[in-house]
């Protein structure tokens, strides 16, 4: 039986990607999460109706986080899929510099 | 009030990936949900934005061809900021994007293309930095250890040769060799990213590569109008939109600094005189942190002059590619004229479009950059970053190396 609560979720992938890796790794934002949940989830595009907020409101243990994290990964931010993402990877094959991820623009002079 | 209609230089797209349930997030339990996303590819903004279904409605529900006042003013404005609407109102940022759709209009971009270009610039991307190098030294060559984790990661890759899985024939044709200087200049023709700092260029050298590579040498008039040109190059309708930048670095009798090539007058025009330290600084960053570039003597940004490209091919699909096409030939002869001249030259996609754009005071839409070229003396001892070539011989060569796994049929 699904919770009574309203959730409006406006995030690209690598906002959603940044938001999972901080709440599994970023002890102060889950603090801060914590304390202050509606302006923070706010800040990611996240609207949550005041009404449906928990009392107190708890996150899940960052190992949990993590599998989740593990599990989909790369499926939230493919290698090359998305015309969205940020670089994160930077990797070169002999002469040749390539970019991965949202740039893949190949110096292609050999 | 404000007046707003939508600009048609937009793309609407939905995406879906896996996300936290957030109402079970904030109470202890971790549950995958997939999120639905819709977005705009926003050819004003050069980039997506994540886009409500509010938004989304205000945006479909408003007038590409008629300025309409905005019921809900605040909402107009922030879809306006986000490169969906134009507005009237009186703001420097939304100024600045009406600007852009207004000069996308009257150069004559076409959608698609448009699209590609302006969603494919890069601003301030430095290769260092992404390595988790040092910006302020060389770009290091991969480690071993790097290469293979990269193909541990992605697998081998597909095959370096193409055939016909199952011909209806195959014939073999005669391995001939052809002797003379532009055979050899064609053989000896490479990539160079090692170049010699202590020996600059003569003017000489400056002005043969210029004035064969991106001079004219023929024209037809029309109508009383120079309007067909020839260079070494062929370009698509005989315009030849585009045009070269020189960074000179080190040329005998020459200033460092940012300069023109008038192809008219076969003449250099100071844009920005340079320290020697600024141009090569400047180098490196227009070419995203790729040191051994920076290192050349010159730098050649060639830019499209889009209004030219686009009189004749207004709104056209194809034109984009053609502009592409036109600089791609100018940097094979610049290398086959380098070659010839015993100098090293390269090519270079991986480019700060955007920043050049700034530093050459051009606008991106009436004319942008594509691609970044250079030249100078080779130093005597090659980069780490160059490849040692072995002699390829056809049928011996890839008869030999077929990788595991893989049939040459």
């Amino acid at each position: 039986m699904p919770l009574p609560y309203e959730v409006t979720v406006n995030i690209t992938r690598e906002r959603a990607h940044d938001l999972i890796i901080r709440l599994a790794e970023d002890r102060a934002l889950r603090q801060q999460f914590e304390a202050n949940t509606q302006a923070m989830l706010s800040e990611y595009g996240i609207d949550v109706s005041p009404g449906t907020l928990p009392e107190h409101v708890i996150l899940p243990d960052p190992d949990a986080i993590r599998d989740f994290l593990d599990m989909a990964e790369t499926r939230i931010l493919p290698e090359t899929a998305s015309p969205l993402g940020f670089l994160a990877l930077f990797i070169t094959i002999g002469a040749m510099p390539l970019l991965a991820r949202d740039h893949p623009v190949v110096d292609d002079s050999g | 009030m404000t007046r707003v209609r939508r600009s048609r230089y937009v793309c609407f797209f939905c995406d879906d990936f896996p996300f936290l349930d957030v109402g079970l997030l904030l109470r202890g339990t971790v549950e995958p949900v997939t999120v639905r996303q819709l977005y705009v590819l926003s050819i004003l903004r050069g980039e997506a934005v994540p886009l409500s279904a509010d938004e989304f409605d205000l945006a479909t529900s408003t007038p590409s061809d008629d300025w309409v006042e905005a019921v809900d003013e605040e909402a107009a404005r922030r879809l306006a900021r986000k490169g969906v609407l134009l507005s009237d109102e009186n703001d420097s940022e939304l100024d600045t994007l009406r600007a852009r759709h207004e000069s996308l209009e009257r150069v004559g971009w076409n959608l698609e293309a448009a699209l590609y270009y302006f969603l494919s610039r890069w601003r301030g991307i430095d290769m260092r930095r992404l390595a988790g190098q040092d910006e302020a030294s060389d770009l290091l060559p991969p480690t071993d250890e790097a290469v293979r984790a990269l193909v541990d990661h992605l697998g081998p890759p597909p095959s370096a040769f193409s055939s016909v899985a199952a011909p209806l024939a195959v014939r073999e044709l005669p391995l001939v060799e052809r002797k003379g200087e532009l055979y050899d200049v064609l053989l000896r023709r490479r990539t160079t990213r090692s170049f010699d700092r202590a020996a600059p260029l003569a003017q000489w050298e400056l002005a043969v590569v210029l004035r064969y590579v991106f001079g004219y040498h023929g024209y037809v008039p029309l109508l009383g109008h120079v309007t067909t040109l020839k260079r070494t190059s062929p370009s698509a309708g005989g315009f030849h939109p585009i045009e070269a930048y020189p960074l000179i670095m080190a040329v005998d009798e020459f200033d460092p600094g940012l300069y023109h090539y008038n192809a008219a007058e076969h003449a250099l025009e100071l844009l920005a005189p340079l320290e020697v330290d600024e141009a090569r600084a400047a180098a490196t960053a227009f070419v995203c942190g790729q040191t051994y570039f920076g290192d050349a003597h010159v730098l050649l940004v060639l830019t499209a002059r889009f209004d030219r490209a686009f009189w004749k091919y207004r709104n056209h699909r194809k034109a984009l590619t053609a502009l592409v096409m036109d600089a791609a030939h100018l940097s094979q002869t610049l290398y086959l004229v380098a070659t010839e001249l015993g100098l090293g030259a390269f090519v270079t996609a991986a480019i700060n479009n955007a920043d050049i754009e700034e530093r050459l005071g051009i606008d991106g839409y009436r004319e942008g950059v594509l691609a970044v070229c250079g030249f100078g003396r080779p130093a005597a001892e090659p980069s780490p970053f160059d490849p040692e070539f072995l002699p390829f011989v056809p049928r011996e060569t890839a008869r030999d190396d077929v990788p595991p796994g893989t049939t040459h049929e």
